[in-house]
Order: structure tokens, then C-alpha cells, then sequence
């Protein structure tokens, strides 16, 4: 099941919430809400969701066998196998055919690329576990005596599939005790309604976009080649928005569905693209998976203390090749590595005094280039992306295709652009300082909501129309 | 006499073993708690609060202010640490949730420095060991004025307590004796002032980051620690009672020195002992009660005020009593705070305690003035240990019984005195904070202690809830907190409207979805059926299907669907401007640029039919028997999916155009090896039939002439694909009708919203293969025109719906030949014989196009009244379907087959049926897409028993021997007309 789906939407959580909040017992909330998570992955993996709930065990036993015997040998080992056991199930899954096309490249052997399909959610569910029980290990959390609350960190629909990676510490004491008031029902509805309206309204307009200039994965990215160089910049900052608001558009509704129930989970898009350092882009984007990755893969001293730097590229590596099992993943984290490597040769100091306006044309063009590589996953087609982007592909600076498409998408594209700088937090602390401007922002807050969530329901309904789908002839 | 006054407290304080506990309960209560300082005063804070508690040390305990400092250091440590996690932390305004910050009131700022001045100077007076009699407690009162006691008050009493940089000034000189001033000066040096103003937290448990960033991100009032400093009711009284109370201290102050004089200074001793522990009565009193209690107990203490006259003269007697009482009291007290409050909540009853402890005194000295202008004020007059215990049992059952009852009422109460205290006092507190210190004009003073007491009750008030999720009191609390807060800008009633608001559509909509009636059938616009409700089966749940179909269907067939459709149609248009009256849909293309081999064009040799066949011979095999001529190599049949379009769909389509010239094309993307891997595969089939008039009619689509200038340049060239195929041709007569329709363009040739052309279109082409192949071919105003109206046809699809498209369908124009005819309908595999109509003139909606022929996928046989001999087998795809009717005159029998739907092996076919023309009317994006030019070759080498397409996963399809009508490729979906 996904979020934005008008099943979802109008079915699912009514019925979700009626049962939820029918009574005011957390044991009884928190069965409902395993419940309905668990039908929610059952829904699009019934026979993979025996794979979740496995991995839960596997945590919660090892978060109680650290608690039983902390710092000792039994410990680690419980730390081990969890690692073995959850990042086994993630490479198996989805990087088993990467790695047997890799070495098939590498050593001429046909052997058969197995086609696995994979679960979906499966990348953040095992790094949630994994987070667990390494913070068990390392005293930050309590383990969690309840095998069903465990479950319940672990499957929590609003963050299953697709949400922000919400350590145990995050929500562990949420989960045996947590109230929900009306400004809570209130901000995370309205947390939803703008994670669905910034997914429906904006992100899927943008991607039919990106299609029509790039092409796709299913035909190859036919146009990439012939494309202007106004266009190939034009459909690289498209890949771009498309992405932030996709992304953080699934994160707002998995926080504001979280919010309903009660739960806090922490930001997981801070507006990056105000960004001054490539640095800053990444704690402010994806903050829950960069962070995953500082706390639990960087500060390790994989390296010993000597290599300082080798941590750094090979986080860049993982948080790469985490996104995807395709070589312009990791090119795409080995890149951002690469810049924030200079950046920190260079000292944060001398960031800082880098004039605000060059500082914010470097950042663009590196965050945009770079979703680019993210976009491509052919190689020969993203060769073709970058010979556009300067232009060595012998097209001309922009041409009739471009300008159309520019035109036919200006609405589009400014309030994308518009949207993703924080000019509404900004308005409403300006509004909130006078009592008849914070009455006024209220309200139009409020018929925005409903405003959006019309739009998006009706624009939701064309879901089910694929015209290249169904037409015979 | 202070050193002296100093030398007998300590002494005292030794004994007073309850006053320890009190200040032990005290510390207790300050662990707790932390001061949510303004930035700008954060880093004096520790500093201030820790020498604001060894002053209060001092006073309280002297000798024993080591112990503390050890402890305070840590507490200090834990309260740095927790306000630098929440520094590093505490997010900046990039969040998604409004940074509202907590506004900085002018009245709660200053009125609160007032109050608290005012509360200290009591808390001081009530606290502090004093000298003699109630002089010293006064003049510990201006100790507390001094910005280092007025500091070590408010930190004790923290909750109470706002400082602000008023505070920071003098003390009162008036109030004071030089000396002492002095004195004061030398063991209290001026420091500056640290405290917030607006937030105090509470009952921080040192535990993980969460709790700061809960704080941080959310700025929400629902977290369990920040509370709202307000004053309670009680602390109004009480300013307004220490203003008088001070005004009655210098009274009693010159008293005192009249007394001091006549040397009773064992008893001022007593008297001072007495003060004290009344004051930390009262204090304990006023933790447990309430704001309307203390009301009450004002009450009753002006009742009281005359007995305290009248205890005054037994003041020997009470004296006793009250050395007694504290003793049990304090222990009372604080063995009853854990179990009556829970183990959390110990700091806040100390802090009720301080509350009460300003509260009560100042409660009984205003009522007590209220009585009398100038009361004499004596400890014991002030206090009625016995009612003073009494009350406070009753307070403790009182409030453990009615805690939901009274609070509201208290927090209404007191939010309605701030607000008007905010309303009134802003000017007032502005102007006369400095100068109450100063002047202390007593009615100025008054005011604004009173207005302080309001916020001070109104703080003690809120600092007694606690942190969340404790239990229906502090939920109660917070709740209260919360609403206090944001009933300035009635965030709590735009919550409960948006949450009104969101549930409602949310279930309205959903409601409706399950009652309404859902839609079904078939569905014009996308030519299929709407999903049906999947049915369940072990296999299909865990398949994924049949939850995916449930999704499904709930999307498919929401009633209203096709005005939902249009909605999103509409939408999109509105994402831009769209300047050049153009609306481009799909995934852009641009075709590479191909150079036509001209010297190959030239060498095309044409070929000319032959305009008296014979019918190739065939070898009469039963179906079944492979063919004798084995020479026949065994091609590999390519396996192919199980429906064909016309041709591969790629590229843009565009929309252009208005009214009733709007019109739906797509690029052509056709390359020139398709086109010569079509000619090669078509090649092959002459071989096989030498002698047979092999035709190769290319036919164009409308983008080769309606196409915006603009994307001329973009899509590949038809024409010279089409004579890019002419020149591969061997022995084949080429048919182009390109030039010969490019003359016709302004006729109704080609459909606008549709992917097909028109029958006008097809009579003129076929009047090109008519020329070619010699036969009959009447003009078009010999058929009878039939038309079918609101054609929206296939590119209405493809286009998004286009509202311009839908406002002006097609009209599907054909024509019925006036010979006589009869047609016969096979399956494709010729079997199974059916007479029909050459027409299905019922045709409606997007299959208009199918009133010729229907379906695609059988063989139709139509025998003519011409008898020319001539017998003429079409292999097409859909476009070959509006040609058929203007053959009727030229050929004694016509057979009709699809290649994408023909399951026999066309050779034979040809062979059997006694075939003399064998035409190819394919259209031009067919030609150039490789799976079709594979369908072709399939038709030519798949075997004849079998059919060659059963379906995508099966390989070659292995013999039978028999064939007796099997199994058919026809690929049946449902009841799916194909065009």
C-alpha cells in the first residue's frame, strides 16, 4: 500500500482511526496500530512481511540478550549477529544481482542474474533494527522487554515503507506512553495533507516532466541525447525538485501520521536547498540516513585513527550504494564524499566566509548535477547527460522543445522552487507576532489544507490511467 | 546587633532541625529544576544560581553551606549540561513547524521583577533567621533586595520568581539601617541577573536527547517539561500584602528598635524563630493548597485576625507551640509530599511550598491590614499554628479530591486576572518598576504587586503542574498550560477547527466511497473494462493480486470517475502557459536524422503486375500433414507478446489546434534499418510466391502531414522511409500513396483524435493500388456514405483527455460499396466459418473505426460478384481494415488477415485459397517496429498445424499431430473489442 492512494487515504485510515482512537488504553492502541501495520506491508508483500516480522525477532531477542548480559562477550556477539543477519537479508535481496552482473563483468562468467524482487521498505527497516541494537549495545536505549512493542517499532506504518529511519530512542518511551491532543490531531493532519499535496500536486506533475525531457528507465532515456543544453539543466534541476518533493512530500505524511497517534519522529527534511555547503545539504537532507550512517559507520574506528578520512568516503560509499543497486548510486555518493571532503580540507571557517551568493550557485550546481547521476541509471545515458550539460553533445544552447516545455511547466516550476525554500515558516512567524495577521494566517492555513486535500483526492483518481497500459489496437 | 542576631540564628538553626529538612526539600526541588533562560542571559545563569544558592545557604544555614555548594555544584553541572544539549539541539526556524516564539511580556517581565522583589523580600523576611522580632525579618526582606539575595531567594523560590534587569538595582534604602545596608553589601555583591523570564523546566530527567529535541522541533507546549511561569493568585495577595507588610515593617522595624532598646531581645529572638517557621508553615500550607484556598484562607485569616490579637498576648505560649509544631510539620509535610504525590513530584510540592510561603504571610498580613490600617504586627498575630495545620490537612484532601474542579476554575481565574492584568499594567509596570525600589510609593508599589502577585499566584499556580503524562492532575495542568498560551492567538481553537475540518472530509469521502454505487463496464475514453472487485483465492493473496486489485477497483470505479479524469486533465493544462497552442504529451523523441540513398531511389525498378495470374498452385495437404516440398527451411519463429499494436508507441504526442480543427498526432520514429528489415522479411514472401502480384502498400500516418512546423525537425521523415523500403523491394510492386494523399490533406482523409485514417483517406489510397494492380476501382460517389458521430478515438487517450479534443470528437465517415457481396468470418486459424457483415454499423465511441471488419483478429473471406478471377489476400494491420470496402469491384474473392492475429502459415494460405494479389497494407510505424516485422516472418514460416503465438512464455509450440480445432491464439480479453 502506498500513501498516496485514494485506498489508503479513505479507507485505510478511517477505519485506522476509528479503532484507533475508539479507546484511550495504550495496550489496546498499540495492538491496533500492530495490526493495521502489519496489514498495511501485508498489503503489497504478503509473503514478505514473514521477513519483518523475522527480523523483529531476531532484534528483540538480541536487544534482550544484551540486556541480560551487558558488555560482555554475549553482546557483541548478539551485536554481530544482528548485523550479520539484517544487512544478509538487505544484500540478498537486493544487491544479489548487482553483484553477480559485477562479476560477470569482471570475470567473463554467464552466470545467471538471479531476478529477486524486493520487498519493499526492506532498506529501512533493517537499518532501524540494526540502529537498536547497537544503541542497546551501547547503553543509549533500554531494550524493549515487549516483544509486541518491539514489533510495533519496527512496523509502524507510517514509517515502514518509505519514512524516515526513527530510532528506538526516538519513540521508545511514545511507544508505552503517549497521548494524543487536539493540536497534535491538528498538526499532523495538516503534516499530512501537505506531504500528500507536495507528492501528488507537485512531485508526480514534475516527474511526467522529467519523463517527457529525459525519458526513463523503460526506454532508456531515449531524448537525453538530443536535448539542448537550456534543456538538459532544465530537466536536471526538475530531477532535482522532483526528488526533494517526493521524498520529503512521503517523510511529512509518515511525521504527521505519527503525530496523529502520538508519536514524534524527527525531521527528516529541513529545506536543504538553502544549503550554503555541500555539508550542510546533508544535514539537511535525508537527515535520518545521514545520520544513521555518521553515528553508527563513521565514528566507528573501522580504519584505526591513522586513515581520518578513509570513514568519510566509505560512509559515502554505503549512503551511495544504500540508495540503489546500480553503479551511478555509488558514483552519485562517492561525488558528494568527494565535495565534502574538500569542504572539510578546507575548514568550516573558510566555508563560512565564502560570499553567501557564490556559496549558493556552487551548492546548487553540485546538488543539481548530482541528482542528474542519481537519475541515470544507464551509464552510456548519463554519459550522454553530462556531454549535454556542457553542451559537447552538439546541440544547440536551447531550442524549440525546450522553450515549450519551459512554458507549458512555468507554473510548475516556480512554485516547486517556491515551495522548497522555507517561505511559509517564515510567514507564519512573522504572522504569529500580530494578533490579526496570526488570525489570518490560521485560517488560511486551514483552507489551504482543505484546499490541497481536494485537489490531491481528485487528482489521485487518474491513479488507476495508463492509456499506453490499456490500448490495443 | 546583626552579627549578634547572626551568632543566635545559626544557633537556632541548629536547633530548628524542620528548617533544615524545609531547605533539604528546597534543594530537592531545585534539582529538578532548570531555568530556560534567554540566550543573552544563559551563561551568567549558572554563575547566579549557584551563588544565589550558597547565599541561601548562609541564611538558612550558615556553617553548612559546604554541603550544599558540593551539591549545587552538581546540580549546576546537570543544569549546564541540560541547557547546552538544548542549545546544541534546539533547532533554528528551518523546520516545518512554526517557530512561535514565547513573547516576552512587558507586564509579566516587570511586573513579575516587581513581584518578585516583593515575594523575596517576604520569602526573605519569612525565611531568614532575622535578627530581633519582626524587624529582622524585614530586614532580611531588603536582603532579598539586593540583587545576590534578591537572587538567592528567587532561586529557592524560584517558580515564583522572574527577575529582569530591574531587579538588578538597589535595594531600598529607605527600608534599611545603614549598617545593615553595609553589611549586606560586603557579604552580597551585586551580580547580575540571569533568570528567563518566560519558561521554566521542570522535572528534567537526565536522560537522552529526545526530550530536547521533542522540545526543540516541535516548540510544543504538549512537552512534558516546559512550563509557563506565571504567578499565582496567591502571590497577587500576596504583593499586595508585602507592600503593605513592608509598610508595616518599618512601622514594626521602629518598634523593634524601641524594643531592641528595652532589650527584650530573647524574645525578638523568639519572635524571629517564630516568623520563620510560621513562614515555612504557611509555605508548606500553600504547597498544598490552592489559589482559592489561600482566597479562603485569606478569608478566614481576617476572621482570624482577631484571634491572632487576641494569641498575641499568649505569645510565650504559641512561641511553644510553634517550636513544637514545626518539628512535626515539616516532617508531616514532607512524608506526605512522595506518597501524595508520587516519587515525581516531590519539587513541585517544595515549590508550592515556597508559593505558600509568600502567599500565606502576605495573605494574612494584607487581610490582617485590610482590617487595620496600621496593624501591629507580631509573628504570633500572624499565625494560627492550630488553624494553620488544620487547614493544611484539609488543603491536602481537598486538592487530591478536586483537582480537576478547581484547577479549571483556578486557571480561569488567574488567566482572566493576567489578561487583565496584561491590559492594565503594561504602563504601569514600565514606569513603576524602577521606582517602587526606589521611592516605594506604597500605593504604585501595591498595584504592582499586586499585579506581580497575579502572575507570581498565576506561576506558583502552573509551576504546580507537572511535566506530562503523570496522571489526570498534570494532564489536566498541562492541558491548561497549553490553552494559557495559545489562547493568545486561539491556536487551540484553529486546531480543533482544522482537525474538524480534516476528519470530516476525510471521512465523509470515505463514506460516500463505500456507500455510493460504484462504476462498471466499459470505459470509451480507455478502451478497456473499469476493474472488477478481484475475486479471493489462497494463490491470488499471495500473488500480491489480490490486494493490488482491491486497490485497484477502489480507484477504478469511483463514481464520477470521468469527471474526476477531466479535472486532472484540465489541471495539468493549467501547469504552465502555453504559448504556441500546443500540448505536448508523452516521453519527447528526436528521431535521428536519416539521409535517403537517392542513387538506390533511382535504381528502383519497377515492377508491374500481372494482370492475368494464375493461381499458384497449391498441394491440397489436410491440415496436419506437414507439406511435401521440404525443402523448406525450418525458420525460427520469434516469440512474441500476445497483443500487437500498431506499431511502437514512442515520442511525443501533440495537440494542436482549436475548435474544430483541434487534432491528436504522434512522431514517426521510424528508422531506415526497419524499413530495410521490412522489405527483407516481405522479400521472402515473394520468393515463396513467385507468381503471385506481391503489393507493398506503406501507409502513412497523419503526423506525416499535420505536424506543427515546430516539430518537423524532431521526427522522422515518412516519405523517405517509405522510399527507403521502395528501394529494398525485390520483385515487389511498391504502392505509394504518399504524394497521392499529400494532395488530399485538406479533405476529411485523416481522424483528429484518433490514430487511423478515415475511409476517404483509404479510397485514395486505394486508388493508387488500383492503378497499380489494374483493376476495377469506382469513383467515391458510388458508395453509400454512412457516418457514425462523436468519434473520440484513440489519441483522445494518449492526449491526457484533452478537453479541446472532447469538445469536438470526430465523425467517423464511411462508405458501402453498391456490388453485391458476402463475407465470411474465420478464426485465425481458419476454421470455424461464419457468415457476416462487411460493416457493424453499431460501432460506437472509440471503436468507430471497427465498423469496418470489427475485430482484428480473424480471417475474413469476401466473395464479390466480380468475376475477374482474381482472388486477393490482404495482409495488414489495422489500417488495412478501411481499404477492404473499395476492393469489392476489383477481386472475385478478398481474404482478410491480420499478421498479428494469423495462425497458420501464410504461404499455405496463400496457396490454398488460390491467392493472384497478395497486398501488405501496413502502416508505416508497423513497418519500422522490429516486433511486427518479426510477426510478419512468423506468419511465413510457422507451421501451419500449430499456431505460432500461444503466449509470451511459451517457446516454439511443438507439433500436432492432429489438428482438429485447438486451442487458438485469438487473443480473447474479455470482451475487449480490438480496433
Amino acid at each position: 500500500m502506498v500513501f498516496a492512494d485514494l485506498f489508503f487515504l479513505y479507507f485505510y485510515l478511517p477505519v485506522c482511526l476509528m479503532l484507533y482512537f475508539a479507546t484511550r488504553s495504550i495496550k489496546v492502541r498499540n495492538a491496533v496500530l500492530i495490526m493495521f501495520s502489519l496489514v498495511f506491508y501485508a498489503w503489497g508483500e504478503p509473503i514478505w512481511v514473514s521477513i519483518l516480522f523475522v527480523s523483529a525477532l531476531v532484534d528483540y531477542v538480541n536487544g534482550r540478550v544484551i540486556e541480560k548480559y551487558p558488555e560482555s562477550g554475549k553482546a557483541k556477539a548478539a551485536v554481530v549477529w544482528s548485523l550479520i543477519f539484517n544487512l544478509g537479508l538487505l544484500v540478498g535481496f537486493k544487491y544479489t544481482g548487482f553483484i553477480v552482473e559485477n562479476f560477470n563483468a569482471v570475470t567473463g562468467l554467464g552466470v545467471k542474474v538471479p531476478k529477486i524482487r524486493l520487498p519493499i521498505g526492506i532498506s529501512f527497516y533493517t537499518f532501524q533494527t540494526i540502529s537498536y541494537t547497537i544503541d542497546c549495545y551501547w547503553g543509549k536505549v533500554k531494550p524493549q522487554r515487549s516483544f509486541g512493542r518491539f514489533l510495533l517499532y519496527v512496523s509502524l506504518f507510517p514509517q515502514l515503507v518509505a519514512g524516515p529511519i526513527v530510532r528506538y530512542s526516538v519513540i521508545g518511551e511514545e511507544i508505552e506512553d503517549r497521548k494524543t491532543t487536539v493540536k497534535d490531531f491538528s498538526d499532523g493532519f495538516s503534516r499530512v495533507i501537505l506531504g500528500l499535496g507536495k507528492k501528488v500536486i507537485i512531485a508526480n506533475n514534475i516527474s511526467t516532466v522529467v519523463t517527457s525531457v529525459f525519458g526513463n528507465a523503460a526506454n532508456s532515456y531515449q531524448n537525453v541525447g538530443s536535448l539542448s543544453v537550456a534543456g538538459t539543466w532544465y530537466g536536471a534541476i526538475m530531477v532535482a525538485l522532483w526528488y526533494y518533493f517526493d521524498f520529503s512530500g512521503y517523510s511529512d505524511i509518515a511525521i504527521g501520521l505519527g503525530r496523529i497517534f502520538g508519536f514524534h519522529f524527527d525531521e527528516n527534511f529541513k529545506y536543504p536547498f538553502i544549503c550554503r555547503t555541500v555539508s550542510e545539504f546533508w544535514q539537511r537532507w535525508h537527515i535520518s540516513l545521514s545520520s544513521f550512517f555518521r553515528d553508527y559507520v563513521l565514528y566507528v574506528p573501522i580504519f584505526g585513527k591513522r586513515r581520518k578520512y578513509g570513514g568519510l568516503f566509505l560512509v559515502w560509499f554505503l549512503t551511495g550504494l544504500w540508495h540503489g543497486a546500480s553503479w551511478n548510486f555509488i558514483f552519485w555518493g562517492l561525488y558528494y564524499g568527494i565535495f565534502i571532503f574538500a569542504e572539510t580540507l578546507i575548514g568550516k571557517k573558510k566555508m563560512k566566509k565564502m560570499p553567501a551568493v557564490a556559496a549558493h550557485i556552487y551548492t546548487k550546481i553540485v546538488i543539481v548535477v548530482g541528482f542528474g547521476i542519481f537519475y541515470f541509471e544507464n551509464l552510456g545515458a548519463l554519459g550522454k547527460f553530462f556531454k549535454g550539460l556542457v553542451g559537447a553533445n552538439g546541440n544547440p544552447l536551447t531550442d524549440q522543445f525546450t522553450s515549450h516545455t519551459f512554458m507549458s511547466n512555468l507554473w510548475l516550476f516556480i512554485a516547486a522552487v517556491f515551495f522548497s525554500l522555507p517561505v511559509i515558516p517564515k510567514l507564519k512567524e512573522k504572522a504569529f507576532k500580530k494578533e490579526g495577521t496570526a488570525y489570518l494566517i490560521q485560517s488560511a492555513g486551514i483552507l489551504t489544507n482543505a484546499l490541497i486535500l481536494v485537489v490531491s483526492s481528485l487528482l489521485l483518481v487518474n491513479t488507476t490511467n495508463n492509456p499506453f497500459l490499456y490500448f490495443r489496437f | 546587633m546583626s552579627n549578634n542576631d547572626k551568632k543566635n540564628n545559626n544557633e537556632h538553626s541548629h536547633d530548628i532541625l524542620d528548617l533544615e529538612a524545609l531547605s533539604k526539600a528546597y534543594e530537592e526541588s531545585l534539582s529538578a529544576l532548570s531555568f530556560d533562560s534567554a540566550p543573552k542571559t544563559k551563561p551568567s545563569g549558572s554563575r547566579d544560581l549557584r551563588s544565589a544558592r550558597r547565599e541561601t545557604d548562609r541564611l538558612l544555614r550558615g556553617g553548612e553551606e559546604l554541603k550544599d555548594a558540593r551539591r549545587l555544584t552538581e546540580q549546576d553541572r546537570r543544569l549546564e549540561q541540560m541547557r547546552k544539549n538544548k542549545e546544541r539541539l534546539s533547532h533554528s526556524v528551518w523546520t516545518s513547524e512554526p517557530v512561535v516564539k514565547p513573547r516576552k511580556s512587558a507586564w509579566l517581565d516587570n511586573a513579575n521583577d516587581q513581584a518578585r522583589q516583593s515575594g523575596e523580600r517576604a520569602k526573605a523576611e519569612a525565611s531568614a533567621l532575622g535578627s530581633s522580632g519582626t524587624s529582622e525579618p524585614l530586614i532580611l526582606a531588603q536582603h532579598g533586595s539586593t540583587p545576590a539575595q534578591r537572587q538567592a531567594q528567587g532561586d529557592i523560590l524560584a517558580p515564583l520568581v522572574r527577575t529582569g534587569p530591574e531587579d538588578s538595582r538597589e535595594q531600598r534604602p529607605d527600608e534599611r539601617t545603614g549598617r545593615r545596608r553595609r553589611r549586606r553589601e560586603e557579604r552580597y555583591p551585586e551580580q547580575p541577573e540571569f533568570r528567563s523570564k518566560t519558561q521554566i523546566t521542570m522535572k528534567i530527567p537526565d536522560k537522552t536527547y529526545r526530550e530536547y529535541q521533542v522540545n526543540a522541533v516541535n516548540n510544543d507546549d504538549s512537552v512534558r517539561k516546559t512550563v509557563d511561569l506565571e504567578m499565582p493568585a496567591s502571590k497577587m495577595l500576596t504583593e499586595r500584602e508585602l507592600m503593605e507588610r513592608e509598610q508595616a515593617a518599618v512601622k514594626a522595624r521602629q518598634e523593634e528598635e524601641a524594643r531592641a532598646a528595652s532589650s527584650n531581645y530573647a524574645r525578638s529572638v523568639i519572635d524571629d524563630i517564630l516568623g520563620n517557621i510560621n513562614a515555612e508553615e504557611e509555605a508548606k500550607k500553600a504547597a498544598l493548597g490552592t489559589i482559592s484556598e489561600q482566597l479562603e484562607a485569606g478569608k478566614q485569616e481576617n476572621e482570624e485576625v482577631g484571634q491572632a490579637d487576641a494569641l498575641t498576648d499568649t505569645a510565650a505560649e504559641d512561641n511553644v507551640k510553634a517550636e513544637d509544631r514545626p518539628e512535626e510539620s515539616p516532617d508531616e509535610e514532607t512524608s506526605q509530599l512522595p506518597g501524595e504525590e508520587g516519587t515525581e513530584e516531590p519539587e513541585e510540592q517544595a515549590v508550592p511550598q515556597e508559593e505558600t510561603d509568600t502567599a500565606e504571610p502576605a495573605a494574612v498580613s494584607l487581610k490582617k491590614e485590610n482590617v487595620r490600617v496600621t496593624p501591629k504586627l507580631t509573628p504570633e498575630s500572624e499565625y494560627d499554628f492550630a488553624d494553620m495545620i488544620s487547614r493544611v490537612r484539609a488543603d491536602k484532601k481537598k486538592r487530591a479530591a478536586d483537582v480537576a474542579e478547581e484547577e479549571p476554575e483556578k486557571a480561569d481565574g488567574s488567566e482572566e486576572e493576567q489578561a487583565q492584568e496584561t491590559l492594565t499594567e503594561p504602563e504601569k509596570t514600565d514606569g513603576t518598576a524602577e521606582d517602587t525600589e526606589r521611592t516605594a510609593p506604597a500605593e504604585e508599589a501595591e498595584t504592582e504587586e499586586n499585579a506581580g502577585s497575579v502572575e507570581n499566584a498565576a506561576a506558583a499556580h502552573e509551576t504546580q503542574k507537572p511535566t506530562e503524562g503523570q496522571g489526570p492532575r498534570p494532564v489536566h495542568k498541562k492541558k491548561r498550560l497549553k490553552r494559557r498560551k495559545e489562547n493568545k492567538y486561539h491556536e487551540m481553537e484553529f486546531s480543533f477547527i482544522n482537525s474538524i475540518m480534516s476528519l470530516g472530509l476525510l471521512f465523509t469521502v470515505a463514506v460516500s466511497l463505500v456507500v455510493l454505487e460504484r462504476e462498471s463496464g466499459f470505459i470509451h475514453s480507455e478502451n478497456r473494462n473499469l476493474a472488477e472487485f478481484p475475486t479471493f483465492s489462497v494463490k491470488s493473496y499471495f500473488d500480491g493480486q489480490f490486494t493490488k486489485g482491491i486497490t485497484e477497483y477502489y480507484t477504478d470505479t469511483i463514481p464520477g470517475r470521468e469527471t474526476f479524469k477531466k479535472f486532472g486533465s484540465e489541471f495539468s493544462k493549467h501547469l504552465g502557459i502555453n504559448t504556441d497552442d500546443m500540448v505536448v504529451k508523452g516521453s519527447h523523441k528526436t528521431a535521428e536524422k536519416e539521409e535517403l540513398d537517392e542513387e538506390k531511389v533511382a535504381a528502383i525498378t519497377t515492377v508491374t503486375a500481372n494482370l492475368q495470374p494464375k493461381p499458384s498452385t497449391t498441394t491440397t495437404t489436410r491440415p496436419g500433414e506437414t507439406t511435401t516440398t521440404t525443402t523448406r527451411v525450418s525458420e525460427e519463429v520469434v516469440e512474441l507478446p500476445e497483443i500487437l499494436d500498431d506499431g511502437q508507441w514512442e515520442g511525443d504526442v501533440i495537440v494542436f489546434g482549436k475548435g474544430e480543427n483541434v487534432r491528436a498526432v504522434a512522431g514517426y520514429y521510424g528508422m531506415f534499418e526497419y524499413g530495410k528489415m521490412y522489405a527483407e522479411t516481405i522479400n521472402k514472401w515473394k520468393e515463396e510466391l513467385p507468381d503471385v502480384n506481391v503489393y507493398n502498400m506503406s501507409i502513412p500516418t497523419s503526423s506525416a502531414y499535420y505536424l506543427p512546423k515546430s516539430f518537423r525537425d524532431t521526427v522522422s521523415d515518412q516519405k523517405d522511409n517509405i522510399d527507403n523500403i521502395a528501394s529494398e523491394l525485390k520483385g515487389i510492386i511498391n504502392v505509394d500513396v504518399f504524394n497521392d494523399l499529400a494532395k488530399h490533406t485538406d479533405e476529411y482523409i485523416y481522424s483528429r483524435t484518433d490514430h487511423h485514417w478515415q475511409p476517404r483517406g483509404a479510397y485514395y489510397a486505394g486508388k493508387v493500388f488500383a492503378d497499380k494492380a489494374g483493376i476495377d476501382y469506382p469513383d467515391l460517389k458510388t458508395y453509400d456514405e454512412w457516418k457514425i458521430e462523436g468519434f473520440l478515438g484513440t489519441m483522445y487517450a494518449y492526449s491526457d483527455y484533452d478537453s479541446e479534443l472532447a469538445a469536438n470528437p470526430d465523425t467517423f465517415i464511411y462508405y458501402k460499396p453498391d456490388n453485391s457481396y458476402s463475407v465470411t468470418y474465420y478464426d485465425t486459424d481458419f476454421t470455424a466459418p461464419r457468415s457476416g457483415d462487411l460493416f457493424f454499423d453499431y460501432a460506437e465511441g472509440v471503436y468507430c473505426y471497427s465498423a469496418i471488419l470489427d475485430v482484428d483478429w480473424e480471417v475474413a473471406e469476401i466473395e464479390t460478384d466480380v468475376k475477374n478471377g482474381r482472388t486477393l489476400v490482404i495482409f495488414k494491420d489495422s489500417f488495412g481494415n478501411a481499404l477492404v470496402p473499395f476492393m469489392t469491384h476489383g477481386f472475385e474473392k478478398i481474404y482478410v488477415c491480420d499478421f498479428r492475429y494469423f495462425d497458420n502459415n501464410a504461404i499455405d494460405f496463400c496457396k490454398k485459397v488460390g491467392c493472384t494479389d497478395l497486398l501488405f497494407a501496413i502502416s508505416v510505424t508497423s513497418c519500422a517496429t522490429e516486433m511486427h516485422i518479426q510477426a510478419i516472418n512468423n506468419c511465413r514460416v510457422q507451421d501451419n498445424v500449430n499456431p505460432a503465438i500461444t503466449e509470451v512464455e511459451s517457446a516454439e509450440v511443438p507439433e500436432q499431430a492432429e489438428y482438429e480445432g485447438g486451442e487458438t491464439t485469438a487473443s480473447v480479453s474479455g470482451g475487449n473489442d480490438d480496433l
